[in-house]
């Protein structure tokens, strides 16, 4: 457990950017949960709220960059307050990366609307796969508040599994637009939303990374087998 | 490319030449204990930084490196200080504790110029070497002035008066009569407590460069300046080292919660 600074200004300092964090988190989640919804809803309406939840995310990202750059002006942390403001830098900026990537998707959701065959798609594995980023982002969140090093490997395994999916869904949209070219511009949205996932799932591993180096004093990027493949393994 | 692959590695064990060496030292004040099983390594040609908290044993350990304690009766050393090459031990009663204050220079947290001329103040220790030739003294303290980043500023005014130069000036004239020794390790006892921040900066500044010809070991209560001028930390508490490491290390992560606690301002 992390004592108090004798300096209770300090401590004060790191809980705001620590609210910051994760007030950007929180609505970065709920973002991320309108576009899923969106998507799978037909819902028009989602798609408004995520693009409005967009401005103040990059709003937030610029705030609690300023939030650190203040606590190093001035308070020259070292050690674990260092390790803890270089985390919290880093995981603004992927969390502004998943803010990104869900506006993408709902984007996608816009122009999925006009395929009048939606049906047809894929899209409850789409969903599968949602719901696997989106509970891997509130648990990278939950071990950046809680200092928990341990959720990094679980999220390693559990983007192992998002990779398997996006796999296995693109393999069945080329097989569909292959067969059937009407759907290709349909088919292609799917695979860029696919994709979109996939990335949010990276940047939910990158946080959890980031908890390992505050906690331990370890680099943990790049450091799961599979990072360092020489060839992708999809 | 290398260098950039390498940044955060540990210094490789072959660039680190011992230079002296504590050895299970303890120390004693009359009955009290303010040094415990010290077992500190000095490298050559870096900057050694002693921090802890007010009452630790950082200046008792500082000060036992060139015989300070002897000019005071009631102390008792026990253990050794090696100096190498030569492996001699500092404590020894054989050894001349003159001879290692020539050896190992000391500047002082207040800045303490004699009441001399800034040249006298700088020619000295030479003086008390023996030394009498009157261009031998001229060439060292200009070489000792230079060193100190001092020269240009006095080097018009030699005969002028040590004290009524500036506080920053009067700690690097300090230095320069340290270094005119030919010392091979200088101790900064709190060098720049005293000063103004610029006087600070050029103080550090000096660290650097000197850094190159002397071996340094620096006691500080400025975590930041320990962690900007130093190659090496230890931190002590209650006349023990705690711990003992790089710089790099012990200030992004120390092996030791008490390290922590305390350069984290979370102590006590």
């Amino acid at each position: 457990m992390v004592h108090e600074h004798t300096d209770r200004a300090f401590d004060a300092d790191i809980d705001g950017m620590r609210t910051a964090v994760m007030t950007m988190g929180g609505l970065v989640e709920r973002q991320l949960r309108r576009a899923s919804d969106a998507l799978r809803l037909n819902d028009l309406g989602l798609v408004a709220d995520v693009l409005a939840d967009e401005r103040v995310v990059n709003q937030l990202h610029v705030q609690a960059d300023l939030l650190c750059n203040q606590i190093i002006a001035r308070r020259q942390p070292i050690a674990i307050d260092l390790r803890e403001v270089m985390a919290a830098i880093h995981a603004v900026n992927d969390l502004e990366r998943i803010g990104d990537e869900a506006k993408k998707i709902a984007y996608k959701s816009r122009h999925l609307d006009a395929y009048s065959r939606r049906e047809t798609l894929p899209l409850d594995k789409v969903q599968t796969m949602a719901g696997l980023v989106g509970s891997m982002l509130g648990q990278a969140l939950d071990a950046f508040l809680r200092h928990d090093a341990r959720a990094s490997d679980d999220l390693a395994e559990r983007d192992r599994e998002v990779d398997r999916l996006r796999n296995e869904l693109n393999d069945e949209l080329v097989a569909r637009m292959s067969i059937e070219p009407g759907c290709i511009t349909a088919a292609m949205d799917l695979v860029f939303v696919v994709q979109s996932l996939e990335r949010i799932g990276d940047h939910a591993k990158n946080i959890a990374e980031y908890v390992v180096n505050v906690v331990e004093g370890v680099d943990a990027r790049h450091a799961h087998p599979a990072d360092n493949d020489a060839v992708p393994s999809s | 490319m290398a260098a950039v692959l390498n940044v955060g590695a540990p210094t490789p064990a072959q660039q680190l030449v011992p230079k002296a060496r504590t050895k299970n030292l303890n120390f004693h004040y009359g009955s009290f204990q303010a040094l415990k099983n010290i077992d500190l390594p000095v490298y050559e040609g870096k900057v050694t930084a002693l921090i802890g908290p007010s009452g630790c044993g950082k200046s008792t350990l500082l000060r036992a490196f060139n015989r300070m304690h002897d000019l005071y009766p009631g102390n008792r050393y026990e253990g050794e200080i090696r100096l190498y090459p030569e492996d001699v031990d500092l404590l020894s009663p054989e050894v001349d504790p003159i001879e290692v204050r020539m050896r190992i220079g000391m500047v002082f947290q207040k800045p303490n110029p004699f009441p001399k001329s800034i040249f006298e103040n700088v020619a000295y220790g030479l003086r008390v070497r023996g030394e009498k030739n009157r261009t031998a003294l001229a060439d060292k303290v200009e070489a000792a002035l230079k060193g100190a980043a001092l020269w240009n500023e006095v080097n018009k005014r030699l005969d002028e008066l040590a004290v009524n130069l500036s506080g920053g000036q009067q700690q690097r004239l300090c230095i320069a009569r340290a270094l005119a020794t030919d010392p091979e390790i200088v101790l900064f006892d709190e060098p720049t407590s005293a000063l103004d921040p610029i006087a600070t900066a050029s103080i550090e500044e000096l660290i650097h460069e000197l850094k190159r010809h002397v071996t340094i070991l620096i006691v500080t209560h400025n975590m930041q300046q320990a962690a900007r001028v130093s190659d090496f930390t230890a931190y002590m508490y209650l006349g023990e080292m705690i711990e003992f490491g790089e710089t790099n290390e012990i200030f992004i992560k120390p092996k030791h919660k008490r390290t922590e606690d305390y350069i984290t301002g979370r102590f006590g």
